[in-house]
């Protein structure tokens, strides 16, 4: 019975190898790399008026040729319209070629896509103050136990004000503290660490801001 | 020890070297902190079993150095895994959450080894032939599941993937799976030759992969700095 089984698993486990190594030959990091800069680029209007652009000017080309082939062909110069025909879809070709090379440029960029959002929760060592702490757990629990994209932003989104309507009360009392000479060396204290925990605060929204800005992108209907 | 024996440690030390001193001179240890401790302790064990059989070529030595390694080559294809999705927040996420699962998984098939005296070989530890035939090769298919699970993760989000981290996980993928098959299935004696035959075939040409993969020249990849940096960090 042991032997049946390790025989079972040993051969699943070298076939979804051996697929895996066939699927990643397929699949060249020359070919990914391009994607990522898709993915990461911030400027999609640039790059839709770029594409939109140099595929007119394509079909402008291909449009012309066909042209000059019927003229050719209507004024009797049968091997000169066989000519100009065949520059005309060996043109089409290229551009049929890049088209499908962009494709499936995007539809990896739409998977790296996939790898980025959403952001991750803060992480729990980026505060100083154990009540930060407490909110980062609150954030990294929920984004553990919430199902959609569309809940764990919101839950994000209020822990994070929850965590800086706390960092505002800290900032409050170091002003006040800071009138009384006594208590200047621990408002000073104080004010270092909700300045760290600001700045990892400023972060966590930063990223925020990026998952909402990549999640509407995904969203928005095609150009027509 | 015969002398085949005594040739084939030689020649894995020798490979084990020279491993090491690639990952040192061209500084690839630093893109799997884990794979210098795994390749150290096999070297140390090695060298052991050469300069003193006396000591270290006997059953309990094996199996606790077998039981180490399981656990540090593990520990290797973690590290990978989750160094390759640093910075993918999504995908590390979703690496956690596979990785919890074969966790729970692999601890319930050690769960189920049950020791039987009239299973064990006359004269031999019925606990330790049970670590033997079923704990170390349930570790190491759990080990190769997660090679799996990152070259699946990496080809699903389309992540470029480290050529150094590519030839660890194709070296171990195929030792882990013969070395899974070849202690959980032989149980007599005549077939104990052929499978440690088998596994060193598959650990030499494992080690002769990984020095080719340590020692050779890398290309820097044809993308922007920035774009590099995100995917790769530990490129300098």
């Amino acid at each position: 019975m042991a032997t049946l089984i390790w025989t079972l698993l040993s051969l699943l486990g070298t076939s979804a190898f051996l697929a895996l190594l066939l699927a990643r030959r397929r699949q060249a990091d020359a070919r990914l790399w391009p994607a990522w800069r898709t993915a990461l680029a911030g400027d999609d209007a640039a790059a839709c008026a770029s594409f939109r652009q140099e595929v007119d000017a394509h079909l402008s080309s291909v449009g012309r040729t066909l042209r000059v082939a019927r003229a050719e062909h209507v004024a009797g110069e049968r091997a000169e319209a066989a000519r100009v025909l065949r520059a005309a879809a060996l043109s089409a070709l290229r551009l049929v070629r890049q088209l499908d090379v962009w494709l499936c440029r995007w539809r990896d960029a739409a998977r790296a896509l996939a790898a980025l959002q959403p952001a991750a929760p803060p992480l729990l060592a980026s505060f100083r103050s154990w009540t930060l702490r407490g909110c980062a757990l609150a954030a990294r629990l929920l984004d553990a136990v919430l199902v959609t994209s569309r809940e764990r932003f919101r839950a994000r989104v209020a822990v994070l004000r929850h965590a800086l309507r706390r960092v505002r009360r800290t900032f409050t009392r170091t002003a006040r503290a800071a009138r009384s000479e006594p208590t200047l060396e621990r408002a000073l204290r104080r004010a270092d660490d909700a300045h760290a925990d600001l700045r990892a605060l400023a972060e966590a929204c930063g990223r925020t801001l990026h998952a909402l800005a990549v999640s509407r992108r995904s969203h928005e209907p095609a150009p027509r | 020890m015969t002398h085949w024996q005594t040739a084939f440690t030689a020649l894995g030390i020798a490979l084990l070297a020279v491993v090491l001193l690639g990952l040192l001179v061209r500084g690839r240890w630093r893109r799997a902190h884990a794979l210098p401790a795994y390749v150290g302790a096999i070297l140390a064990a090695q060298l052991g079993v050469l300069l003193w059989p006396e000591h270290f070529y006997s059953w309990r030595v094996w199996l606790g150095r077998e039981t180490v390694l399981g656990l540090i080559s593990a520990a290797v294809v973690i590290e990978i895994l989750l160094r390759v999705f640093t910075h993918l927040p999504a995908a590390r996420q979703v690496a956690r959450r596979l990785l919890a699962a074969l966790a729970l998984l692999t601890l319930a098939a050690l769960a189920g080894v049950r020791v039987h005296q009239a299973d064990t070989p006359l004269g031999a530890d019925p606990w330790m032939f049970a670590l033997a035939v079923d704990v170390l090769p349930r570790l190491a298919y759990a080990t190769f599941v997660l090679c799996l699970l990152a070259l699946g993760m990496t080809l699903f989000y389309r992540v470029p993937l480290d050529p150094f981290h590519r030839a660890v996980m194709y070296g171990f993928a195929p030792y882990l799976t013969l070395y899974a098959f070849t202690r959980g299935t032989t149980q007599a004696a005549h077939d104990h030759a052929l499978a440690n035959l088998a596994n060193t075939v598959a650990y030499a040409l494992m080690l002769l992969l990984w020095a080719h993969a340590a020692w050779r020249h890398e290309r820097e990849p044809c993308a922007d700095a920035a774009v590099v940096q995100m995917i790769q960090p530990w490129r300098r």
